[in-house]
């Protein structure tokens, strides 16, 4: 074994040039393999002239190094490209590369499609910002939660249900709603800190509206033991406004109007399902609740009494009474919730017609001819673009989602508008891409096509043919590809070749 | 290689400051005031195009001065043709000299 030279000691003069010298070694790697010992040398021997020649400038000295190491990056890829190129090599040994080369094949593609599915996804779990559009869906979808009110009243919003009859149904022996919220707006004044605030709109709600309409509720602090005072939500705005966005006033005791109250966390301006406008939301122990008047005039919600829910989203509900049948109107709150993925497929399809309109192919526009396919190799060929869509579809949805809803909440319609741009443009380069990608792999055994020839000269574009040849290496076939687009040969021809050229190429399939 | 081959005025650069003394990497970086990812990659070209050579110093030599062994370019026939083709066409390449670094001159 070769003792350390003396220089190539790191005698802990800075900068230490190891994490350097690591560096050149990993940058070797990019150097055919046969030049690679010298250029490492050389490299190596370099880098300690130029830290000598840096001593009297330490500061300086590791941004130098480094500069001098990403020179070594460019020196080590004009080493890489001036290797004979692949055009010099016979089909043989390019149809044997080809073989032990897996990353042509369409499995390994699909198994590389599932990286961006799958950081997409994992990043729409793990970002709140999604977690919480993805409750909405959620809640879109279920069925279970329902708005009430008579249905002699066209304005749901205004909130025309007496709190007495809510109450009568609570009361009552009754298999149809498990149990039911309500809240009433009134504009109260709200005390806290030096100054009062103005007149707000301020909902007073029975402490279970959260939870039942689904509402994600930020910086939630957690109610101290044997707590009596009811809970304040305000709404993203007003804490915006009013309290500047402050994290320090969760918890802090306020009073609304005359009663006392305890902010306990934000409403994301998104997450407000009603259609009422409200800045503040007062939840109400079960003792003050029973308190308010029955006559008070409520928006109420009932919860379905079987898992399922109900099976239609707009129902009418009959209620006998001392004074006759009392008709109400029931709408699923489902109709309100964003729907994303409806917003992403009107999208889709957006960018399905926009498919035409780009130059995807590997020359011209429109498929190439493969009247020679048998049935069986265009069902696999279609598969194969079937499978890569399904792939690259939901990973454009998870990311459209995530780029759009990435903060932790997003309020207004900006994050909603941003993610239909996202899902347009996401939908149209993966449609683009999994067509272009299918023209430019062998029909038969879905390989990419490789070593392209020219052929031809550009002045026989109308009288002969000129173009570019690509070659399946499995010795399926050729594609002929026209330079330009003429009445007879205006698409890529695919050519399959028959068993007698198989002697040429490695079996591969 | 054909002595009318064209230049770059980096790459003439280069090949002059070869010329002029500066016989290994770092020292044509300090004389033209070049990055290193410009010296090394025209290094390569060079050599491909037959214009400079290279060989290794002797290590009982850098072991003696303690330091790596360097690798030295020199000019080949075809590059001194070539050289003076190109100072033809920059003129200015001449005054490279002046700029010569102490202790890099061969």
């Amino acid at each position: 074994m070769r003792p350390t030279p003396k220089h190539e000691r790191d005698t802990g003069r800075s900068p230490s040039l190891t994490p350097f010298r690591a560096t050149l070694r990993l940058l070797a790697l990019a150097v055919p393999r046969g030049r690679r010992a010298e250029w490492a040398a050389e490299w190596s021997s370099e880098l300690w002239y130029v830290r000598e020649s840096l001593r009297s400038r330490d500061a300086a000295a590791p941004l130098a190094l480094l500069a001098f190491c990403r020179g070594a990056l460019a020196d080590a890829w004009t080493l890489h490209c001036m290797e004979p190129s692949a055009g010099y090599k016979s089909v043989v040994a390019q149809g044997q590369a080809a073989a032990l080369e897996p990353a042509r094949s369409p499995l390994v593609c699909l198994a590389a499609l599932l990286l961006p599915l799958t950081i997409a996804t994992g990043l729409a779990i793990w970002l709140p910002g999604v977690q919480h559009v993805r409750q909405l869906a959620t809640l879109r979808t279920d069925a279970g939660v329902v708005r009430i009110w008579p249905a002699a009243s066209d304005d749901s919003a205004a909130a025309p249900l007496a709190l007495g009859t809510v109450r009568s149904w609570q009361h009552r022996s009754q298999h149809l709603f498990r149990d039911f919220a309500f809240f009433a707006v009134r504009a109260k004044t709200l005390h806290g800190g030096a100054h009062a605030s103005p007149e707000l709109r301020v909902a007073f709600a029975s402490a279970n509206l959260p939870e039942m309409l689904g509402a994600r509720i930020e910086h939630a602090a957690a109610p101290a033991p044997n707590e009596t005072l009811p809970r304040l939500l305000l709404s993203e705005s007003t804490w915006r406004a009013r309290f500047g966005g402050r994290a320090d006033i969760f918890g802090s005791a306020v009073r609304v109007g005359l009663q006392p109250a305890r902010i306990a966390g934000v409403l994301p301006d998104g997450a407000n399902l009603t259609d009422s406008a409200v800045d503040v939301w007062l939840l109400l122990p079960p003792a003050m609740a029973e308190a308010l008047p029955d006559s008070l005039r409520v928006v109420a919600f009932g919860r379905a009494g079987a898992p399922t829910g109900f099976p239609d989203r707009r129902w009418n509900l009959s209620v006998a009474g001392p004074h006759g049948a009392a008709d109400y109107t029931c709408v699923a709150l489902a109709e309100r919730a964003p729907e994303f993925g409806r917003s992403f497929l009107f999208a889709l399809f957006l960018a399905l017609l926009c498919v035409p309109a780009t130059n995807f192919s590997l020359a011209g526009r429109g498929g190439a001819t493969t009247l020679a396919l048998a049935a069986t190799v265009r069902l696999r060929r279609a598969c194969f673009l079937v499978a890569k869509l399904s792939l690259l579809l939901p990973a454009t949805y998870f990311a459209s989602l995530d780029l759009a809803f990435c903060r932790t909440w997003a309020a207004g319609s900006t994050p909603v508008y941003l993610q239909m741009l996202l899902s347009f443009a996401g939908g149209l380069a993966a449609l683009h891409w999994s067509l272009r990608d299918g023209r430019a792999r062998c029909p038969v055994c879905l390989r990419t096509l490789r070593c392209p020839a020219r052929v031809g000269q550009p002045s026989r574009n109308f009288l002969d043919w000129n173009g570019t040849e690509l070659l399946c290496t499995g010795g399926h076939g050729l594609l002929h590809v026209p330079e330009l687009p003429t009445s007879w040969f205006n698409r890529p021809c695919w050519r399959p070749l028959d068993p007698s050229w198989s002697s040429l190429f490695l079996r591969t399939t | 290689m054909p002595v009318d081959v064209k230049l770059s005025h980096t790459a003439a650069m280069i090949l002059q400051s070869i010329h002029l003394g500066s016989i290994y990497g770092f020292g044509v970086m300090e004389r033209t005031g070049l990055p290193s990812g410009t010296v090394y990659p025209a290094l390569r070209r060079l050599e491909r195009d037959a214009l400079i050579r290279s060989e290794w110093e002797k290590q009982a030599i850098a072991d003696r001065e303690l330091r790596p062994p360097r690798k030295y370019y020199k000019l080949t026939a075809a590059g001194r043709s070539t050289l003076r083709a190109a100072i033809e066409r920059y003129p200015l390449l001449e005054k490279l000299a002046a700029a010569a670094p102490e202790g890099h001159l061969a």
